[in-house]
Parts: C-alpha cells; sequence; structure tokens
C-alpha cells in the first residue's frame, strides 16, 4: 500500500500531460473507443495503450474489449473515480490560481 | 506547481472537455418507448378523426402530439440520466447546453409553423392546409436529428435523413393520410432505431 497523498499534493496519475489529455477527454462523454481517443489526441497505439492501462490500474478508466461485426473493438470510459480524481485536480488547479492573486 | 502552469492546464482541460467529440446515443430502449407511444398516438388520432371528424380532430391530435412528444421526451430524459448515473456523470455539461442549442432552432420553428398552419387552417386570411403539419414536424425532426449527428454515432444522422426524406415525400405525396405517416414515421423509424441500437450498442 503507498502512502497517503497530502491533501494538497497534485494527484501523480493524472498531473502527467498525456493522461490529463485521455481523462479529459473522456470526462464528458460516456465512453469512446481507442481510435476516436486515438485521433482527437494524436497519440500512437502503443502511446495510448500505456498511459490507458495505468490510468485502469489506478481505478480511473475502465478499458472493455468486445467484438462489432467480428472486428476487436476497444472502448475506455471514465470511472466515477477517475471523474472525482479530476474534478479535485481541477479544484487543486484553481486553488494554485488563487493564491497566486 | 506554479500560477502560469496551472492556469494553462486548466485551459486544455477546457477545451478538451468541451470538444464536440461524441455524446451518448439516444438508448435504443428509450427509442423503443419513443416509438411505442407514437403508435398510441396514432390510435388516439385515428379515434377522434373517427368520432368527431377532421375540423375537430386536428384541434385534438395536435394535443396528442404534443403528449405524445412530452411522454417520449421524458423516457429519453429518465433513461439516459439513470445510465450517466451509473457511470457518475453530472446531470448537466457544457455539451448538453450545445445540444439544446443545436435542437432548440428547429424545435422553435417546427412550433412557430405548426401555429402558423393551423391558425390558417381554422379561417386564418391566407390558405392553408393542416395535414401538412405531419410533414412539417418530419423535417425540422430530421434537421435537428441531422444536427446532432454532430456529436453522436452515424444511426442518429441516418435517423434524421429517412425523416427529412419522409417528411417531403408525405408533404409531396401523402397529405391525404397525416395520422398514418406520423404513425409510421415517429413510430416505424423509432422502432427500427431502437432495435438497431439495442443489438449494435446493447440497449
Amino acid at each position: 500500500m503507498g502512502k497517503k497523498k497530502a491533501h494538497n499534493q497534485l494527484d501523480e496519475m493524472i498531473h502527467q500531460r498525456t493522461r490529463l489529455a485521455i481523462m479529459a477527454t473522456l470526462a464528458g462523454v460516456e465512453s469512446l473507443n481507442f481510435n476516436e481517443v486515438k485521433a482527437q489526441l494524436g497519440l500512437t497505439d502503443g502511446n495510448l495503450s500505456t498511459h490507458a492501462a495505468a490510468l485502469e490500474r489506478a481505478g480511473y478508466v475502465k478499458i472493455t474489449k468486445s467484438f462489432k461485426e467480428r472486428k476487436p473493438r476497444t472502448t475506455v470510459a471514465i470511472t466515477a473515480k477517475g471523474r472525482k480524481a479530476l474534478l479535485s485536480y481541477i479544484d487543486q488547479l484553481h486553488r494554485i490560481l488563487k493564491k497566486a492573486r | 506547481m506554479n500560477a502560469d502552469k496551472a492556469s494553462e492546464e486548466l485551459k486544455v482541460i477546457r477545451q478538451l472537455m468541451e470538444r464536440p467529440i461524441r455524446y451518448s446515443t439516444m438508448s435504443g430502449v428509450s427509442a423503443i418507448l419513443a416509438g411505442c407511444t407514437a403508435l398510441a398516438g396514432l390510435a388516439a388520432d385515428w379515434h377522434f378523426w373517427i368520432r368527431y371528424g377532421p375540423k375537430t380532430a386536428v384541434r385534438i391530435n395536435i394535443l396528442v402530439w404534443a403528449g405524445v412528444f412530452a411522454v417520449a421526451l421524458a423516457a429519453v430524459v429518465v433513461l439516459t440520466r439513470l445510465r450517466e448515473r451509473t457511470r457518475g456523470m453530472p446531470a448537466w455539461s457544457r455539451v448538453k447546453t450545445r445540444i439544446l442549442l443545436t435542437i432548440g432552432a428547429p424545435f422553435i420553428a417546427a412550433v412557430g409553423l405548426t401555429f402558423a398552419v393551423v391558425y390558417q387552417w381554422y379561417g386564418g386570411p391566407f390558405v392553408a392546409q393542416a395535414s401538412l403539419v405531419p410533414a412539417i414536424w418530419m423535417l425540422f425532426y430530421g434537421v435537428a436529428l441531422w444536427q446532432l449527428g454532430e456529436y453522436s454515432p452515424v444511426e442518429v444522422r441516418i435517423l434524421g435523413a429517412a425523416f427529412i426524406l419522409a417528411g417531403l415525400i408525405v408533404g409531396a405525396f401523402l397529405q391525404w393520410q397525416p395520422y398514418l405517416a406520423l404513425g409510421a414515421t415517429f413510430g416505424g423509424f423509432h422502432l427500427i432505431y431502437g432495435a438497431i441500437v439495442c443489438v449494435r450498442y446493447g440497449g
């Protein structure tokens, strides 16, 4: 079990640029398939898979593999835990801005 | 993290969250419910037409179809919200605001034109046919769905195109069967769409 994050520490899982972009892209929709996320963010297959897997291990997204007309189809959706973590991250950013004013 | 970096990240987050990628499709189940409601509306229309004759029936049937619309909309909203809650999605979002703005104009236009046509038919200074009303509804509904296709899977756009085509055909050739046209399109098309979405996306 890892150390408990201090309340004012940014979530390192989301703080990474690509993972932040994935989370923000998924926040407004129910789910997207991998190709849609790749197209939106200009990522390669490997890049997206690596970061999506990391987010899934953290419980922030759920990856579902299925078949549609015999073609494999991978969809990714933000979880309730992931949405909460993203909102908390956004709050922390706002607090940083407020402190600076 | 410094304030400049925080500000930049917030900007990126806002841009990505507001980008119109794809909103959730109207669920197959809610489309099937909407189709069934439309068929019930058709049955009620027929009853009032037989019982009261065309002049009175038109007035009543506009209220019937307003009711059909309200029930179908409620089904879509409730089922969509139930599905969103299981994923912790908020009740409102910028994407939903954009969707409302997209379909708002054709909806208001359809309501306005309906009132104008019916007013003329009931004795206004110009000639108008109340039997045009179903075609008007189909056309504007089709346009709204077509626009919504910007944020939705391709099935929504196809449904929109089907309604536009049906509206043109009904307006040109089938004005003498307005209720059947309404039932076949709002009832039949939604049932077919709902079945396809259920099979493809699991409901």
